[in-house]
């Protein structure tokens, strides 16, 4: 809860991944960033950094222990095993105390300064999440036209119009994300269950590089876990084809009928016209019974999908506090234009 | 209260417990482990016209258990809690004035330690990310008589060890305080309304009781230097009263029943786990304690 007498606290979650190589430059930056919201006639402070060591395997955890001694503002949580890239920001979510919570990649494609731009966004606009989309595609042309094509597909089936906006650089209204992540299971995309908390989504355009690729560093999620992620989306979605099932057994029994109609009209007024009799009788039936079929088989998939969603946590309703939003977009408009 | 006569590493230990209640319960648990030679002491009502009595019950253990050298004091009284009136907390305090003072009256040894079980919640109420660093600011006056009592602690004894823990919550026991998960948790199976001070968005600090009565237990025995010492006796995660009921309808797969009151205590209180903690507090995670408690509600 934010009262005015308290700074506004912006907390940071980095789920790191191999990620050794860049971990010395993304604190120096992170330190420049801190620097500047705790400017003392600053609202915002950076009350932290969460980085969570994903059982990297190649040192990371040796220099995030190196970075947390030298500054205590940055925390390391260590996973057991490596869970994936949604599953150790949720982790690092549900550790935070923030007021805003930013997610970004540790590999510095997603740069510390950019924080400021986002949250400038997301509270100028009084939005809940602000999304960073690269200025250009900013991993390889197969896993930008990969991503893309999957979010449309997903988009489409679905109705849920955010998933195109869908990116690991994310400024979350803090008490937003923590609900979400508390109710996010095994194979809940994240970003979906955001998306039951709010639908006051906005992006902003930044420049982002693919430091991994440029470097020559191993992708820290490779092609297994991106079609694991990729998985993890089509099932956490509200999919609209189950409805679509059951409509479409509607109108099969409706077209059935009307042949039905048709058919037994034809036999009273017009018994000549009837070259083979039986052919209408057995259509009817398979349409019918084809029709009623869909439409119990929608109608059960559609409770069940009602079962899982109230069992994942799907809220009835969420309370914020935008109260704050105007004070922090002031500053942040005076600060940027200042600065630049 | 309670008189703990322990043989630990070939040496021997006097204990004294005041006070019985969540956490007293659970160092007394830890306590017991040492399988010590104990004698309870009638002290129902706290109340300073029971001092003397007490007193002379005290130093007839004493005799009995032989005790020669310095005596470990643990007190975890108190009936306040975070809403407390002002006039209640002027009472406790009084009487832990009072309890000290005849403790120095008849053990005029300096020698003796004691260990304090102080609040984090009060002390730092609505401040977030709170280390070692940070300055108690209480604003209540629960928060107010915590702080007391350390000063009135740390001015009287030589070696004077303060633990505050965060939230706590403990095992199921009738008729006593359980903190806020336990209670939702036998709620949830009585089909009754839950009174949640806050919103479902405020963050609290959730640590168990064993996890304390383990520590203090522990640094009670481990104690031979006698420097004083503070302890926050948190997790470091914050949660939020959501993530609890969330947590609690998963695992006993009822529906809570909640209103929440926006009250003056709704305020964020979190702590940032640093370098600055204890290696010996290794507080186990939320959930598995939780299941454990859920686990003892249950009989298992």
């Amino acid at each position: 809860m934010i009262t005015a007498e308290q700074p506004i606290i912006i907390s940071i979650v980095t789920p790191v991944y191999r990620g050794a190589h860049y971990l010395r430059a993304l604190s120096a930056e992170l330190v420049q960033l801190k620097e500047t919201l705790d400017h003392p006639h600053s609202p915002l402070r950076l009350g932290e950094v969460i980085f969570v060591d994903d059982d990297s395997r190649d040192g990371s955890i040796t220099v995030l222990r190196e970075l947390t001694e030298e500054h205590p503002w940055m925390r390391t949580l260590q996973l057991a095993r490596n869970f994936g890239q949604h599953p150790a920001t949720v982790a690092g979510i549900l550790h935070t105390s923030g007021d805003w919570v930013c997610t970004m990649d540790e590999d510095l494609q997603h740069r510390p300064m950019d924080v400021l731009s986002l949250l400038h966004k997301v509270t100028q606009e009084q939005q809940d999440i602000c999304y960073a989309t690269p200025t250009m595609g900013s991993h390889s042309a197969f896993r930008n036209v990969s991503s893309k094509v999957t979010k449309i597909v997903m988009a489409m089936l679905s109705g849920n119009k955010a998933i195109g906006k869908f990116n690991s650089f994310r400024m979350i209204r803090g008490s937003i994300a923590r609900a979400a992540a508390s109710v996010v299971a095994h194979q809940t995309y994240f970003d979906v269950a955001l998306s039951w908390y709010t639908n006051r989504i906005c992006v902003t355009q930044i420049a982002m590089s693919d430091m991994r690729a440029k470097t020559a560093v191993k992708s820290g999620y490779r092609l297994k876990a991106l079609v694991r992620h990729a998985g993890r989306l089509f099932q956490s979605l509200e999919l609209k084809t189950l409805r679509y099932a059951a409509v479409a057994g509607v109108l099969l029994m409706l077209a059935a009928l009307a042949v039905a109609a048709f058919a037994v009209g034809s036999r009273l007024l017009y018994p000549e016209t009837i070259a083979l009799p039986g052919w209408a009788s057995v259509l009817v039936s398979i349409v019918f019974f084809g029709g009623a079929t869909a439409l119990l088989a929608g109608l059960i998939l559609d409770q069940i999908y009602f079962i899982s969603q109230k069992m994942r946590g799907r809220p009835v309703f969420f309370v914020v506090n935008r109260e704050t939003d105007t004070t922090i977009a002031n500053w942040l408009a005076s600060h940027i234009s200042s600065r630049s | 209260m309670r008189i703990f006569r322990l043989n630990t590493n070939g040496s021997s230990r006097t204990v004294g417990l005041i006070g019985e209640g969540l956490i007293g319960s659970a160092i007394a648990a830890s306590l017991n482990r040492h399988q010590p030679v104990s004698s309870d002491i009638h002290f129902p009502s706290y109340h300073q016209n029971d001092l003397d009595r007490v007193w002379t019950t005290i130093n007839e253990y004493l005799l009995k258990f032989k005790t020669s050298g310095a005596v470990d004091w643990i007190w975890s009284a108190g009936k306040a809690g975070l809403l407390a009136s002002e006039e209640e907390c002027a009472r406790e305090f009084s009487f832990f004035e009072a309890f000290l003072d005849r403790l120095f009256q008849h053990r005029n040894n300096c020698n003796d330690r004691l260990h304090l079980v102080s609040s984090a919640g009060g002390l730092y109420e609505g401040q977030r990310l709170v280390t070692h660093q940070t300055k108690p600011a209480p604003t209540k006056a629960y928060g107010h008589l915590k702080l007391r009592m350390e000063d009135r602690a740390g001015a009287q004894f030589k070696h004077c060890h303060i633990y505050r823990p965060t939230s706590v919550f403990g095992a199921f026991k009738p008729g006593h305080r359980m903190g806020l998960i336990t209670t939702l948790m036998v709620n949830a199976y009585q089909q009754k309304t839950t009174l949640v001070w806050g919103a479902p968005s405020t963050l609290r600090d959730y640590v168990s009781a064993t996890d304390i009565g383990q520590f203090i237990g522990g640094a009670v025995l481990s104690e031979t230097k006698g420097n004083s010492t503070t302890h926050i006796l948190a997790s470091g995660k914050p949660t939020s009263t959501q993530e609890i009921v969330h947590l609690i309808q998963a695992i006993t797969q009822k529906q809570l029943y909640l209103r929440f009151v926006d009250a003056t205590n709704s305020a964020d209180i979190t702590f940032a786990k640093n370098n600055d903690y204890s290696p010996h507090w290794q507080p186990e995670n939320l959930e598995t304690t939780v299941r454990h408690i859920h686990h003892q509600l249950l009989g298992l």
